[in-house]
């Protein structure tokens, strides 16, 4: 599905969902299909809590957490994340 | 405020305190660079002072040793630096990286509230870029008036 597909299927909640054929131009990313993971209505937590599950599984998927209000996806890469990324979240208190 | 880098797994850290919605926590061991020239933060610790996902947050996606991840940006009212240090004339790429820092709150229109060894103009008067550095110093003395601290 696209974004606009997506958004028109589940209107103004939190969705789950997976990036496949998707290319990086001009620093942004160009997502031709998302795949919707889950609806979680007008609370974001239950779906941040599914990506983080997903997420630990398989690090390698492309799964964002998005409002549907959401026109664009507009989604900068950020280049050059040369560490782990465990690394930089070593952050809380100990 | 403890602010010292710290190498810990050789990696540069500090520890930085954020405030919102009349709440504070600090998070020990902050990675200052994850390689892409900005600072990450998990989210867990930031749902505890209140700070969560928005319709409308910046969203960008990294690439990083073993894993991908998904990245919310959010705007700073204020920064809070405290201990910045002469910088003497071989430390240029420092320079560089304040004027840097200092454009893009600037630019931002961030609050910023400061404490240095030496008044702004003698924080790098000296060495490769010190005369460029001049309009650093004026934006710093911009940012300290009532005018940008009431609007920003």
């Amino acid at each position: 599905m696209t974004w606009q597909e997506i958004r028109e299927k589940y209107p103004n909640c939190w969705v789950l969902v997976e990036a496949f054929d998707a290319t990086t131009e001009n620093g942004m990313r160009v997502i031709n299909t998302l795949i919707p993971l889950g609806e979680f209505g007008d609370d974001y937590k239950p779906a941040w809590d599914r990506y983080k599950a997903l997420h630990q599984l398989a690090r390698e998927r492309e799964l964002y957490v998005l409002h549907t209000n959401r026109e664009e996806l507009n989604i900068e890469v950020l280049d050059g994340f040369g560490r782990k990324l465990a690394d930089a979240y070593q952050n809380t208190p100990h | 405020m403890p602010t010292k880098i710290r190498l810990i797994d050789r990696l540069p850290r500090i520890a930085v305190t954020i405030q919102a919605n009349g709440q504070s926590i600090t998070l020990e061991n902050v990675l200052i660079d994850t390689g892409s020239v900005t600072t990450v933060f998990k989210t867990d610790p930031l749902s505890q002072v209140g700070i969560g996902l928005l319709n409308n947050d910046i969203v960008h996606t990294m690439y990083g040793i073993g894993g991908r991840e998904f990245v919310i940006a959010k705007r700073l009212d204020t920064l809070i630096l405290s201990d910045i240090p002469k910088l003497k004339p071989e430390q240029r790429n420092e320079a560089k990286r304040f004027v840097t820092l200092i454009d893009a709150l600037y630019e931002h229109k961030v609050k910023l509230i400061s404490t240095a060894a030496v008044a702004a103009e003698f924080i790098y008067s000296e060495g490769d870029g010190s005369f460029e550095f001049a309009r650093t110093v004026s934006r710093l003395a911009e940012m300290q008036s009532a005018k940008w601290i009431e609007h920003g």
